[in-house]
């Protein structure tokens, strides 16, 4: 049984189709890949999946439970996180606390125990507070636990938000561009960092990204789309040369 | 010299109502980004409400029997209930749809000035013009502190806007609500990825708001007993500017603006003539705007280019 199956999504906005008829799944443990030049639809897919959109067709189906239609909040209490293309970090609050916030997604909150502050509250504080200090140091953050995210550099924030996502205890990642714009060191940081990750927590990884330096170190298998269709499936070694992949990136040879 | 330290306490007094009023003007402007226009008229209706519960409770003598000190201690709870939940009776009806359909923050905030409209005249149509008096739930004790006089009712309503503030802030710095409550001013899209629903972090500011200013319309009810349908407009007007005087989104800003705005009057009033006023309170707001556009507590806004 696939973790993740999507049966042909259809999304158009007024008149702009911008994803028809696309289907995928990947299974338990899988690191794939979705690539595609700007504008190809790549993020409207995500935001399908983890519920920001609602399909004008077709169904996602996660672990074996429908989820288009559900609010984002709870396509997230099933075990789904997700990074954002621009940084989405919460600024004015610590590394930690964010971290601390993510925790919310497994743990729930009940308003009255945080009210009266039962044992059950402080048992739950302690988790979380232990889970995001773990993720913290896996993540190699701990000296940043109590900066802003603002006062970081670029490369930190983006490892901030991928610990963030972590904490919810997710066993699908969706991350969106994780390393656009990030150096070339940061890169490779980010590489070590999503492969350690993938192999400890034993989750599946979905990731758009533009640098083929990173989608050939990572995925097992890639999709392509252009203008919202499909155009081509397969290891990134047979993407790369797939005739079809290349002249929606480059264009047509006959001007 | 006596004078003078008795005019400050009629200004704690004054600025405890002003500091209840803004702390709902900051929470929903600190979450939303939007003013809630409606605010002073909700604090109207807190102060009828507490009319209406405590004479309920007063009224039909031989039916509950509730000695004065236990209707009080019924009245502040029932109160800020009740008034909560016009706060979020407002939210779902008027602002979430707007919201939800993508329409300008500009939109929003016009709608909330219609709200507190709807909320004064709707009164009017309700109860009718003639003016309600809240019964005595306390009886007049008064201190004499070195010649200077306090009564029991200020020392309970500056009590009141302190230990409100401080539950506030406990509440906005050290819980996990509060701390979803900051991160919706950031970044709301981030939100429910997190397991939130953003819904519910927006009722609890709405409601938490509320039911402040309805404690703030008992006291105010309490110490100025007559009630009429446009009590909320101007005080709801001056409480908001002085929490943008404060630093709206900010929590201490509020109480500060609050208590300054209310010196300011008292002291006017006391030295000057009374007109003066709010000519000289709100001169004295404008020129601290002057120096610090976004208020006491304000962070200085730098726009990078």
């Amino acid at each position: 049984m696939p973790l993740l199956k999507i049966f042909s999504l259809t999304q158009r906005f007024g008149g702009l189709q911008a994803l028809s008829d696309f289907s995928f799944q990947m299974e338990e443990h899988e690191l794939v890949g979705l690539i595609g030049p700007n504008g190809a639809g790549k993020t409207t897919v995500f935001n399908i999946v983890s519920g920001f959109y609602k399909p004008t067709e077709g169904s996602v189906v996660f672990d074996r439970k429908q989820i288009n239609g559900l609010k984002p909040h709870q396509i997230t209490a099933l075990g789904m996180a997700r990074t954002f293309q621009n940084i989405r970090l919460w600024n004015n609050l610590t590394v930690m606390d964010n971290l601390r916030l993510a925790g919310y997604a497994w743990l729930g909150y009940n308003f009255w125990s945080a009210i009266l502050r039962t044992k059950r509250y402080w048992q739950a504080e302690k988790d979380i507070d232990n889970h995001a200090r773990e993720i913290l140091e896996i993540m190699e953050l701990t000296d940043y636990a109590e900066e802003f995210p603002k006062n970081l550099p670029y490369g930190l924030q983006r490892r901030v938000e991928l610990a963030r996502a972590l904490v919810s205890k997710p066993r699908l990642l969706l991350l969106d561009e994780p390393a656009a714009g990030l150096n070339s060191a940061d890169v490779d940081d980010l590489i070590r960092h999503i492969r350690w990750i993938h192999d400890k927590f034993k989750l599946s990884i979905w990731m758009i990204e533009h640098q083929m330096k990173v989608v050939t170190a990572l995925c097992q298998r890639l999709t392509v789309i252009d203008f919202g269709c499909i155009i081509a499936t397969g290891t990134p070694e047979e993407i790369q040369n797939n005739p079809s992949v290349i002249k929606a990136y480059l264009g047509d040879e006959t001007l | 010299m006596e004078f003078f330290l008795q005019q400050c306490v009629n200004a704690l007094q004054w600025g405890s109502f002003y500091a209840l009023i803004a702390l709902g003007y900051t929470l929903v402007y600190g979450v939303l980004r939007l003013i809630n226009f409606a605010h002073g008229d909700v604090f109207m209706v807190g102060a009828y409400l507490a009319f209406f519960v405590s004479t309920g409770l007063l009224a039909p003598e031989g039916m509950f029997g509730f000695s004065r000190e236990i209707v009080l201690i019924l009245t502040i709870p029932l109160t800020m209930i009740l008034t909560s939940m016009v706060g979020v009776t407002l939210e779902r009806v008027a602002y979430r749809p707007l919201m939800r359909k993508g329409a300008h923050r500009l939109y929003v905030v016009i709608t909330a000035l219609m709200c507190g409209l709807i909320l004064e005249n709707g009164n009017l149509a309700l109860l009718g013009a003639s003016r309600r008096t809240l019964p005595t739930l306390l009886d007049k004790t008064v201190y004499n502190i070195g010649g200077i006089a306090v009564t029991n009712l200020k020392l309970l309503v500056v009590f009141t806007a302190v230990l409100v503030f401080f539950a506030l802030y406990f509440i906005v710095t050290r819980t996990r609500m509060g701390m979803a409550m900051r991160a919706v001013s950031w970044d709301r899209f981030a939100l429910p990825l997190m397991g939130i629903p953003l819904e519910q972090v927006v009722v609890f500011t709405f409601a938490l708001g509320s039911s402040i200013a309805g404690l703030g319309g008992l006291l105010f009810a309490m110490s100025y007993p007559v009630l009429d349908p446009y009590m909320g407009a101007m005080t709801g007007w001056k409480a908001f500017i002085a929490a943008v005087v404060g630093g709206i989104g900010d929590v201490r800003g509020a109480f500060v603006g609050g208590f300054l705005l209310a010196f300011v009057e008292i002291m006017v009033a006391a030295f000057l003539p009374s007109t003066f006023r709010d000519l000289f309170a709100f001169s004295v707001l404008l020129f601290i705007l002057w120096q610090r556009p976004t208020g006491i507590f304000g962070k200085p806004l730098t726009t990078k280019i």
